[in-house]
């Protein structure tokens, strides 16, 4: 297979196509170069506090949305027609809802937060899945939303007012310095690590040329020391949830692959009908063979955007 | 850098009072039975409600670092003033029997941050001064802004249709406005 001719029809710079050939072979690349050509189809996640999925889907599709209950998701909807923007509903500004992709949707539910649980959600804005987590919880217990950004914080507390949250304790930090606030019992943390966005190609096709490898390890670097910073705060038993949009195995399964060997932990079996496994061997390294738990997504297999997720238990 | 701290008898005082005065709400004592009431101290004060627990475990990590911000806003007082927020009004509202109901073009209206005239109002309460506050609901009771009336009740009845009588103090456009 031509690698010029695959960057010059789409746009790609040369190294991607190189590790996308050898991740996806000569039989897939085309499949996954062109899902990525394709629109994602909008999707909202229902805030659950507030109203139930049956009554925002007639209150929305009254005013002329067209939804569909989104077969994977407890209380999602695919929006298929958009009479106006779904982000100007007076639905939206009651925080019925939020926008958000489906794959983001995965992490939160799979943490199975609940009231009893002390959360931290380490990289919180704009607070889609800091959302769903306080739903999860019932809007009781403490979830702590850490970032470092000031504008996205401001984001991050426009979003949980909107939606009625209240059992935030928001804290704008570098999430590495977690274990300077000593926080006791945190049970669940959730590790959305910031990436380098190569799955957001789909809704940004200007990541094909606006990034190089090296975002790829400075994000990998960082991303290791959020892990770390997570598993020496998280008690014993507890779980912890990463997660990115990124679909570089050294910002995914490496990271992993890492925190099996520094930390007692395990990879928990994610129990997901959808997605592909997690590689247990990428670019000529061997990696844990529970790493196969992981799950990995792609516009041109689920129509989301590119996401991978993965579970672990603290065992020591 | 905001000093986090539980209310004192001054600063519950000037809630308590403003809510009577410019909502006649006198149920503050009752709605915040579940809360613990802090201020977040800068060059104004955020009034925060927050549980038991997390004032507990913001306890056990306050020396360490400070919150951004906690629980949820019901207003803020500056100036020796006190504010409701817009989370506030929809806290409240279940509790205030008598609102003003938009009709759709005044929800729309009130929604782009604009003031209203006698035709965006399907009704109002039974009794209005002139700067009486209001809640401001939609035809489905959904809160959507706080308003201040800029006439009395006997004067709405013979005004023109498209004359403004409601100044709009603050309203959930604000989230798509300002706060995204």
């Amino acid at each position: 297979m031509d690698i010029d001719e695959l960057c010059s029809r789409f746009g790609y710079r040369r190294y991607m196509i190189e590790r996308y050939l050898e991740l996806f072979g000569e039989e897939r690349i085309l499949n996954f170069l062109e899902g990525n050509e394709q629109k994602l189809i909008p999707s909202i996640k229902v805030n659950t506090l507030k109203i139930s999925q049956e009554t925002l889907y007639e209150k929305l599709t009254n005013k002329g949305f067209q939804l569909e209950v989104n077969p994977f998701i407890p209380d999602a909807f695919y929006v298929y027609k958009e009479p106006f923007s779904i982000g100007a509903t007076t639905e939206y500004l009651l925080g019925y809802y939020y926008i958000q992709g489906v794959a983001s949707m995965i992490p939160s539910i799979l943490l199975n937060a609940s009231p009893s649980d002390i959360v931290v959600d380490m990289c919180a804005a704009p607070g889609g899945k800091t959302i769903q987590l306080a739903q999860s919880m019932n809007n009781e217990g403490v979830l702590f939303a850490l970032d470092l950004s000031r504008d996205r914080m401001k984001s991050l507390r426009s979003n949980l007012a909107r939606c009625g949250i209240k059992n935030v304790i928001a804290i704008r930090m570098d999430a590495v310095n977690l274990t300077q606030l000593k926080i006791r019992g945190i049970s669940k943390i959730l590790l959305d690590a910031p990436c380098s966005g190569s799955g957001l190609i789909p809704s940004d096709p200007t990541r094909k040329m606006s990034r190089n490898y090296e975002d790829v390890e400075i994000c990998s670097t960082k991303q290791m020391e959020l892990m770390t910073a997570a598993l020496n705060t998280l008690e014993t038993g507890g779980e912890l949830v990463y997660s990115t949009c990124s679909i570089e195995p050294e910002e995914n399964e490496y990271i992993l692959d890492a925190a099996l060997q520094q930390f007692g932990v395990e990879i928990i079996d994610l129990g997901l009908n959808i997605g592909e496994p997690g590689y247990t061997s990428a670019f000529g390294r061997t990696l844990a063979p529970a790493l196969e738990k992981a799950r990995r997504f792609y516009p041109y297999l689920h129509n989301t955007e590119g996401f991978f997720v993965c579970k672990l238990r603290k065992v020591e | 850098m905001l000093q986090f701290r539980e209310i004192n008898t001054e600063e519950y005082d000037v809630i308590k009072e403003q809510l009577i005065s410019s909502l006649k709400f006198r149920d503050f004592e009752r709605i915040i039975t579940p809360f613990k009431i802090i201020v977040a101290e800068g060059n104004w004060k955020e009034i925060l409600f927050v549980s038991d627990r997390m004032f507990k475990t913001f306890q056990d990590f306050k020396d360490f670092r400070n919150p951004y911000f906690m629980g949820f806003n019901f207003g803020d007082i500056a100036k020796g003033k006190f504010k409701i927020s817009l989370e506030g009004i929809t806290f409240i509202s279940e509790y205030i029997e008598e609102k003003t109901i938009l009709s759709s073009s005044g929800e729309k209206k009130v929604l782009y941050g604009r003031n209203l005239t006698k035709k965006d109002l399907r009704s109002f309460p039974s009794q209005i001064q002139k700067n009486d506050m209001s809640i401001l609901i939609n035809e489905d009771q959904e809160v959507l802004a706080l308003g201040k009336y800029l006439v009395d009740k006997e004067e709405i009845e013979n005004l023109e249709g498209n004359q403004i009588i409601l100044k709009n103090i603050m309203d959930k456009g604000w989230y798509l406005r300002k706060g995204k």
